[in-house]
């Protein structure tokens, strides 16, 4: 075949299109190599080993005790407002809710409950593992994920609201305070996210996904929870993740989907900045609730974050919207 | 050699003075005669007498305005056409306005980008509204002339779509063009709107992460691809670097696509010209100065409305990521509440019913110059393309304003139903109807 310009039909199209051919295919090679460069080298690496052992503190660095957070925020069936207690675990920037339920043993149901407004196990079962549980006052202290497991909306959005504060979103889909013919909110309210709907029943500690309501939740996962211990002189600390439960919402990376079980606890701690670490020195012994009985164990067992064989302590502010009862913890988590 | 007669015929209305503007060039009038077998680019030569003339400074400016003539065989010609006076027609105009905003948004972007830091989105933000003269001013003008750009571009791309100018020429590939440039519009708000990290900001940066993971885009592309394009958005997550790959992506890499796409799309237009007018000798209104100064004059009253509203309604920056309200209640900017909507009220979930939605009414908006197999272009010589147009204004309205005051509320399958069948009935009817009328008064009338 002659390849002769004066035998082809349009040699400038040819040319053209020979050109632009390899100049588009130089760009694709060119692009992949620097295609990297939008993946810094830390995104996949994890910002700890292992989750943190944190104290919880007040925004004026005083850690928080037991009762202060059960005098502030403990909500009853009767309350009408609460006010929201956040604090960043295990990260900066994914925000915990602290919640304490006045009158409430939150245990552990041997079968995820399904149904009803009050699901929760008689008295003589043990307080579930990762709570607080106050026996004197009949109270548990729960601490939830504050990202929603349906698109990761955040408190403010996503907040809870007790027995007697339907937010207006929820009343929009069919809850009313008091229902006949309609659902009723529940006694002691729902962790509700106001950007889909998706519903948490707080009181079913950490499988608390609320599908009862008048429509479903978005969201297929419950909040994970965060498992919580306290010291001798009743300050609180965070510890690990429970894992039964589903994993932070946003803190899912890509390959590797969906995790829950026990491969919640090799959930990678990426993106994101460390808590920051606590001056303080580590308490002697932790009591908390381990396979349904209260322990008093050494922070070492826990197998939270070290360096070089010794535990680290961490530190992180509990934020609340107001300030309440002389406690100033109004603040920005 | 007819070809360009035929263009000058065409487009000679000016009465300007043509032997002002002497070309170095001229064509050879040998090249009419053994043109044939010579490559292009010898047909013409330099007269002799001419080479040894120095060429001179022209002062006078306003010669650089007037009509280039005798340019050499060979050059890319682009140019700014001369319109009839239809082509004054305010609908014709719908283009300049988003331009108009666009060239709008650099401007003030680039003054905004002195004072905003990614260090401290929020903190420099409040800085800019509240201690940087007119800084204020200028940070509501932007805001505004964003949602003025993105309610401009539905006009400008609903007025093409009933008028039917997204076929002809080259007006496919400036109906896709289009509808690129709207969808990096689109992007480049919600980034923009990210930038101050409020707790609302964060909200939609979670929610556009979550999305591309777990909706049908993260099912469908590979997991190494996914991570990629999450890499893009925010690197390694950490506060300081997401905010500066957001602001990289906001004020750089989406906003140099849309500049560079919208020069390609200008270029096309005035290489189709309008759709609506033939070309006619004497009724040309030539390009300088009327066009230009008629579209200087459609920018400066675009920009005073904007600054009057941005004067009149400052704007208030919403709750910081971070604090609490109880009762908060998240209101996105009313551009992103249809496609917020339309996930509520789509009935079968996110992953299946809303994203796999919104991207089928994208690309069939892509695709239209190909779907539309209609012959004649009228409105009712289109009747379902126009019905489809009208179902989508009346959805995106409905969608928007539903969306802004109930967002984040799941309807029942129901519900939704009975408004999708509602509007295909209000859309689709009347059109069908007034087609039959038309046709039925055309019967009668022969």
């Amino acid at each position: 075949m002659d390849e002769s310009n004066n035998n082809i039909k349009e040699p400038e199209k040819r040319a053209f299109l020979k050109g632009a051919g390899l100049s588009i295919a130089a760009l694709l090679v060119g692009g992949l190599s620097i295609e990297r460069y939008a993946v810094p080298k830390d995104r996949s690496v994890p910002v700890m080993d292992n989750f943190p052992l944190a104290i919880l503190e007040d925004p004026s660095g005083q850690p928080v005790t037991t009762s202060e957070v059960i005098e502030f925020a403990g909500a009853k069936t009767t309350t009408t407002s609460s006010p929201i207690l956040v604090f960043n675990y295990p990260l900066q920037d994914e925000p915990t809710f602290l919640i304490a339920l006045k009158g409430v043993k939150i245990t552990t149901p041997n079968t995820p409950p399904s149904s009803g407004f009050a699901p929760v196990p008689s008295g003589t079962d043990a307080p579930m593992d990762g709570i607080i549980y106050d026996s004197t006052t009949n109270t548990s202290i729960l601490a939830v994920s504050g990202i929603c497991q349906h698109l990761g909306c955040v408190p403010p959005f996503l907040d809870y609201h007790p027995g007697q504060s339907v937010p207006f979103e929820s009343e929009l889909i069919g809850y009313k305070l008091n229902g006949a013919g309609v659902k009723k909110w529940p006694d002691y309210g729902l962790i509700y996210c106001k950007c889909h709907g998706s519903q948490y029943n707080p009181v079913w500690g950490g499988r608390n996904l609320y599908n009862n309501g008048p429509a479903a939740s978005p969201a297929k996962h419950s909040l994970p929870q965060i498992m919580l211990a306290t010291d001798s002189n009743g300050y609180i600390y965070a510890y690990g993740i429970n894992s039964s439960n589903a994993v932070i919402r946003t803190h899912l990376n890509f390959p590797g989907g969906e995790t829950y079980g026990s491969g919640v606890k090799s959930e990678d701690l990426t993106g994101g900045t460390a808590i920051r670490q606590s001056t303080r020195s580590l308490p002697a012994n932790l009591s908390l609730y381990k396979n349904t009985t209260l322990e008093s164990v050494a922070p070492s067992s826990l197998g939270t974050n070290q360096s070089s064989g010794a535990i680290i302590l961490y530190k992180t502010t509990v934020v609340s919207n107001e300030n309440k009862n002389g406690l100033n913890w109004k603040g920005t988590f | 050699m007819k070809k360009s007669e035929k263009n000058k015929s065409n487009y000679n209305a000016s009465k300007e003075n043509n032997e002002e503007n002497k070309s170095n060039y001229y064509v050879s009038k040998e090249s009419n005669v053994d043109g044939e077998n010579k490559s292009n680019y010898n047909v013409y030569e330099e007269k002799p007498e001419e080479k040894n003339e120095e060429e001179k400074n022209n002062y006078n400016l306003t010669d650089l305005m007037k009509e280039e003539k005798d340019l050499p065989e060979g050059t890319y010609k682009m140019g700014f056409k001369p319109v009839t006076r239809h082509g004054y027609n305010i609908d014709e105009w719908t283009g300049a306005w988003v331009a108009t905003a666009l060239i709008y948004q650099i401007a003030t972007g680039i003054i905004l980008f002195f004072y905003y830091s990614q260090v401290n989105p929020y903190g420099s933000t409040q800085y800019i509204i509240n201690d940087v003269p007119f800084g204020h001013i200028i940070l509501t003008s932007h805001l505004y002339m964003a949602y003025a750009m993105i309610g401009l571009v539905y006009v400008h791309m609903m007025r093409q779509w009933f008028v039917g100018s997204y076929r002809g020429k080259w007006r496919w590939l400036q109906w896709i063009l289009g509808v690129v440039l709207f969808l990096l519009t689109i992007t480049t708000a919600i980034l923009g709107y990210m930038l101050a990290n409020t707790a609302i900001a964060m909200a939609a940066l979670h929610i556009s992460l979550i999305l591309i993971q777990r909706s049908v885009i993260g099912l469908v592309l590979p997991g190494s691809v996914i991570n990629w394009i999450e890499s893009i958005i925010v690197g390694n997550y950490t506060t300081t670097v997401t905010f500066s790959h957001l602001l990289a992506i906001h004020v750089a890499v989406l906003s140099t696509l849309m500049l560079a796409i919208f020069a390609v799309h200008f270029m096309l237009f005035e290489r189709s010209g309008l759709k609506s007018e033939k070309v006619e000798k004497g009724k040309m209104i030539p390009w300088f100065p009327t066009n230009i100064l008629y579209a200087m004059f459609s920018a400066i009253i675009l920009i005073g409305i904007v600054l009057i509203f941005s004067a009149a309604f400052p704007q208030v920056l919403t709750l910081a990521y971070g604090s609490l309200k109880y009762g908060s209640f998240p209101v996105p900017d009313w551009y992103i509440t249809p496609v917020y909507k339309l996930m509520d009220v789509a009935g079968y979930g996110l992953t299946t019913g809303g994203v796999p939605l919104v991207m089928g009414v994208v690309i069939f908006i892509f695709m239209l110059p190909f779907i539309d197999k209609y012959h004649k272009s009228g409105v009712l010589e289109r009747p379902w393309i126009t019905a489809f147009g009208i179902y989508l204004l009346i959805g995106i309205a409905v969608m928007t304003i539903w969306g802004y005051s109930e967002p984040g509320l799941t309807q029942t399958r129901l519900l939704t139903e009975y408004m999708w069948w509602s509007m295909t009935l209000i859309s689709f009817l009347p059109v069908y109807a007034m087609r039959f009328a038309k046709r039925d008064g055309e019967f009668n009338g022969n």
